[in-house]
């Protein structure tokens, strides 16, 4: 017991004055744009194609920053990634919150074709603010904390991400049986077309590709629970 | 793990900010356990929007569920003319997956082809509004006319298909007949 309430001391310290991981929040919040702005480039097409068909007349909150944003839409895209690209080279507390807010109407705008990785994208976002405080703060202060907690949060998010999916598909019939593979290399626009020539239609094949995925991912979020020391406070 | 005698000690305020932090980890933790354990609390909790946004942005997954997997609805689209008769069936979406997966940098095909699918199944699962009345449905039409038609085509045909693997149903939920305005 005592054991215990000395390492959640410890941790309550390390949240504080550690310094180490400064070098892996600013890499998270780096990555984390790059890889946002690769998508919206990639997507820019599509981006021009969904304000042309679809109404925002139902989102009362959003409608007139929609509305107003739709008939920009190119406009709007290369002020955001202009954001993103500043924020890669030059921390700014106001710049990342602004990142959010058009984070937040770029999802609106585009949720037809948001998947899970723009949500977790999004949330990274929020939690970016925090993350790679602007300048180099002693430890003990406020934006070292609140970095530290903030890069806590956001590999307890990725690890969960992880820990959900494989949990939910341990506790599926068809994914223990690998039936489910087998649904999903029938359905044409899941399952990758150069793939489905060379994939053996096999009831053992199907078992053990479930089996491969439901392990990995419960083991992604295992190690990431179980070594919480080395994957939350470990070296960078 | 640093010694704890070799930190600095912290204030009694600044021990329960990081307490708090790593309880809200703790709760986050329960929360992911309970939602994943439990399909009819997961349900309910989708019936309000705090704790569906929480659940979307706090807790995205699990990916591929089984029900998911398992109920797909497709749908197809059959043009016709004055001077050619209606066409074999086409599923929508599918020509631009299949663009993607012959050059990986065309990742608006691949968003493209999930527009139509998104579209049809906001229509087949949103059973408060008749779907020619859902705002979804009109932007189902406007995609159709903008993006899929052949200029000639003045009548069309969308058929939602939902297809169950588990029981090997192939069942036509409702199709469409209009012409093009």
């Amino acid at each position: 017991m005592k054991d215990v309430k000395q390492k959640i001391l410890n941790y309550c310290d390390f949240l504080w004055i550690s310094q180490d991981i400064r070098l892996t929040s600013t890499w998270v919040v780096r990555l984390t744009y790059l890889f946002a702005i690769c998508k919206i480039l990639l997507s820019w097409p599509v981006s021009l194609n969904i304000v042309d068909i679809s109404e925002f007349s139902q989102a009362k909150l959003y409608s007139f920053p929609l509305r107003w944003i739709t008939e920009r839409i190119e406009l709007f895209l290369i002020v955001f990634i202009a954001l993103m690209a500043f924020s890669i080279y030059r921390s700014s507390y106001l710049i990342k919150v602004i990142i959010l807010l058009f984070g937040i109407l770029y999802f609106r705008i585009h949720i037809s074709i948001i998947n899970g990785a723009d949500a977790v994208v999004l949330a990274l976002f929020s939690l970016a603010i925090l993350l790679d405080p602007p300048k180099h703060y002693k430890p003990g202060s406020w934006p070292v904390f609140l970095s530290n907690s903030a890069l806590l949060l956001a590999r307890i998010h990725i690890t969960t991400l992880y820990f959900v999916s494989g949990a939910d598909k341990l506790l599926s019939a068809a994914w223990r049986s690998g039936k489910a593979i087998d649904y999903l290399s029938q359905i044409d626009y899941l399952f990758n077309p150069h793939l489905i020539s060379i994939y053996p239609t096999h009831p053992i094949i199907h078992f053990v590709v479930a089996w491969v995925v439901i392990l990995f991912e419960l083991f992604f979020s295992w190690f990431g629970l179980n070594d919480f020391e080395n994957l939350f406070f470990g070296p960078v | 793990m640093p010694d704890s005698s070799s930190s600095p000690h912290l204030t009694k305020q600044k021990q329960i900010l990081s307490l708090l932090v790593l309880a809200l980890v703790v709760v986050h933790l329960l929360v992911v356990l309970i939602l994943t354990g439990s399909e009819r609390i997961n349900k309910k909790i989708n019936q309000y929007r705090p704790a569906k946004l929480y659940k979307i942005f706090a807790i995205p997954g699990p990916f591929f569920s089984e029900d998911r997997i398992n109920n797909t609805v497709q749908l197809y689209l059959k043009t016709k003319s004055e001077s050619t008769p209606w066409t074999d069936p086409v599923q929508l979406g599918s020509d631009e997956f299949n663009n993607y997966h012959s050059n990986y940098l065309r990742y608006d095909q691949l968003c493209e082809s999930g527009i139509a699918r998104f579209l049809a199944r906001q229509i087949v699962y949103d059973k408060k509004q008749y779907p020619d009345s859902s705002r979804f449905f009109r932007e189902l039409n406007r995609y159709i006319i903008t993006h899929q038609l052949a200029n000639h085509s003045d009548s069309l045909q969308v058929i939602f298909i939902m297809k169950k693997f588990e029981t090997y149903e192939v069942d036509t939920l409702f199709h469409y007949t209009f012409q093009v305005k």
